[in-house]
């Protein structure tokens, strides 16, 4: 158990965000916003975490200690705010754990994701690209209609 | 209910004000973390090539004291400020087993005898189920030893860890340096660091989980990463750096693959941000250590298991004119019962006083010193 814990290290502010919204009955975050949170960590994960094992030829991690870092991530979150503002205020509490730094990271990937909520959604992902192709089936059907 | 406190959540969400208040605290969070990383100064090494000393060929070797362990490997040597060399590796059972620990020998400078190995890790501080691996580094700021935690499974389920220590006597307990965004795993550590001059540290570290890759990892006093270079892509790992001024230097690699490979090498030109691809020595060899050193004329040697297949010969070589001395050369089975016939996992450095000291496992049961000069390497 105490080697579970040790493997698990620290968590995102994103999903201290999410367990944050489970505490809070989901009153947090509204499901688009969840949403929105679950595709974004997803992505950034497949990403992030393919490079590291190698499977991609770039050295996506390293981006994470650079300059332009927070100023881009900066950008997203401005870009967010006037959609939703709980995103936003994520962001932001991610950005200031960052600069304090309040884990021993002094990378901003760190604070974005970390492999539990990547997992998670990852596979909230998956479960909603298959329930939306098994809604496309009976359309489908439909949509070629008898014959005449 | 809910969807309606939804709403009302996401109604005061976007109102003008507050998205502009947002805005403004993400413009002054995010200049204040782009401030801190763009501050940092450029890399550059400290060179410390050691004199040219005239003198005539001299050559030694002895074994450091026993830890009555079973097994022993991967010794590191650092030079402290009072000239004693101070010593670890590790030993138990077997890699891997719980009861490994990482044991330290100070070699007093004038009586020139070993302490007795004293145990000073052994992971359960840590909650990791082995340790190996370690690397002494000793700068400006004290002794700090680095060495491999296994967290999970074998080897490729582990991480970084550290300790520190004002004298080499007394240590901290161990802690941990994230180098990996995935779990902090999969990364190692095996060869020693190289100082900046602005107080950090090079240390290259290389990655096991899934695929192989080396890194040269920059990191300050507090034990903390601020950037992690690329070296180079399967099957290289255990990168070796010799910085030959304040912005150049040679990494040598292991090639880590079943099939025989070459001792290759990247070079950097910007202090090791940014490292030129892989070419060959030609110096044979398979899935073994490399350690290498910096000559007073500039020159380079390396000291490498010179055969495609085991670790039976254990070579010093000087780069580039390819003439070698053999330190170990073993024409007996490489296994024998119990017996492994290994001479490996090198471990190079130069001292103050113009000699070079290299440490290396010798049939994983003891650990041999050699000492020579200059001119002793032919």
């Amino acid at each position: 158990m105490t080697r579970l814990v040790t493997l698990l290290g620290t968590p995102s502010i994103p999903l201290l965000a999410l367990l944050l919204d489970l505490l809070l009955r989901r009153r947090l975050f509204s499901p688009r916003d969840r949403r929105a949170l679950l595709w974004f960590a997803a992505s950034l994960s497949l990403v992030l975490y393919s490079s590291t094992l190698g499977y991609l030829p770039l050295d996506v991690y390293r981006a994470g200690f650079s300059s332009w870092a927070p100023i881009a991530f900066a950008l997203l979150a401005i870009a967010t705010a006037p959609r939703s503002l709980p995103l936003a205020l994520t962001a932001l509490a991610a950005l200031i754990a960052y600069d304090v730094p309040i884990f021993r990271s002094l990378n901003l990937f760190d604070y974005v994701v970390d492999p539990i909520i990547g997992l998670v959604a990852i596979g909230n992902a998956a479960v909603s690209a298959a329930g939306w192709a098994l809604s496309q089936r009976p359309r489908r059907r439909d949509a070629a209609g008898p014959a005449g | 209910m809910q969807s309606q406190i939804e709403f009302a959540i996401l109604t005061r969400a976007v109102s003008r004000p507050r998205v502009i208040a947002i805005q403004l605290l993400l413009v002054c969070a995010a200049a204040a973390g782009a401030w801190r990383a763009y501050r940092r100064p450029a890399p550059s090494f400290v060179v410390s090539a050691p004199r040219p000393l005239p003198s005539a060929p001299y050559l030694a070797s002895e074994f450091l004291p026993s830890t009555h362990t079973n097994f022993v490997h991967a010794a590191t040597l650092a030079e402290l400020p009072n000239h004693d060399l101070l010593a670890a590796w590790y030993g138990g059972t077997d890699e891997i087993d719980p009861d490994v620990n990482i044991f330290v020998s100070r070699l007093n400078h004038t009586t020139g005898t070993w302490s007795t190995p004293r145990a000073i890790e052994n992971g359960r501080a840590a909650r990791v189920k082995s340790v190996g691996n370690p690397v002494l580094v000793v700068d400006r700021n004290g002794v700090r030893l680095f060495f491999v935690a296994v967290i999970v499974g074998g080897w490729s389920g582990s991480t970084i860890c550290v300790k520190h220590s004002p004298d080499g006597e007394h240590w901290s307990p161990a802690r941990r340096i994230v180098t990996s965004p995935f779990f902090n795993l999969g990364m190692l550590v095996r060869s020693p660091a190289v100082a900046y001059s602005d107080g950090t540290i090079a240390l290259p570290i290389y990655h096991e989980l899934r695929r192989k890759w080396p890194a040269l990892a920059r990191v300050d006093a507090n034990d903390r990463v601020i950037d992690v270079a690329h070296m180079g892509a399967n099957p290289l790992i255990q990168p070796w750096v010799v910085p030959q001024s304040a912005t150049e230097a040679t990494a040598f690699f292991r090639w880590s693959a079943r099939t025989p490979g070459v001792v290759t090498y990247a070079t950097t030109r910007d202090g090791g941000a940014h490292w030129s691809d892989w070419r060959s020595t030609g110096l044979v060899h398979r899935d073994s250590a490399v350690a290498a050193a910096l000559l007073p004329d500039r020159s380079l040697i390396a000291v490498y298991n010179d055969t495609p297949g085991d670790r039976r010969k254990l070579a010093l070589v000087h780069l580039p004119s390819g003439k070698s001395l053999a330190l170990e050369s073993d024409p007996r089975p490489a296994f024998d019962g119990p017996t492994r016939r290994e001479y490996s996992y090198p471990f190079l450095i130069a001292t103050s006083d113009g000699r070079y000291h290299v440490v290396y496992t010798w049939q994983r049961t003891k650990i041999r010193h050699v000492t020579f000069n200059a001119a002793a390497i032919p």
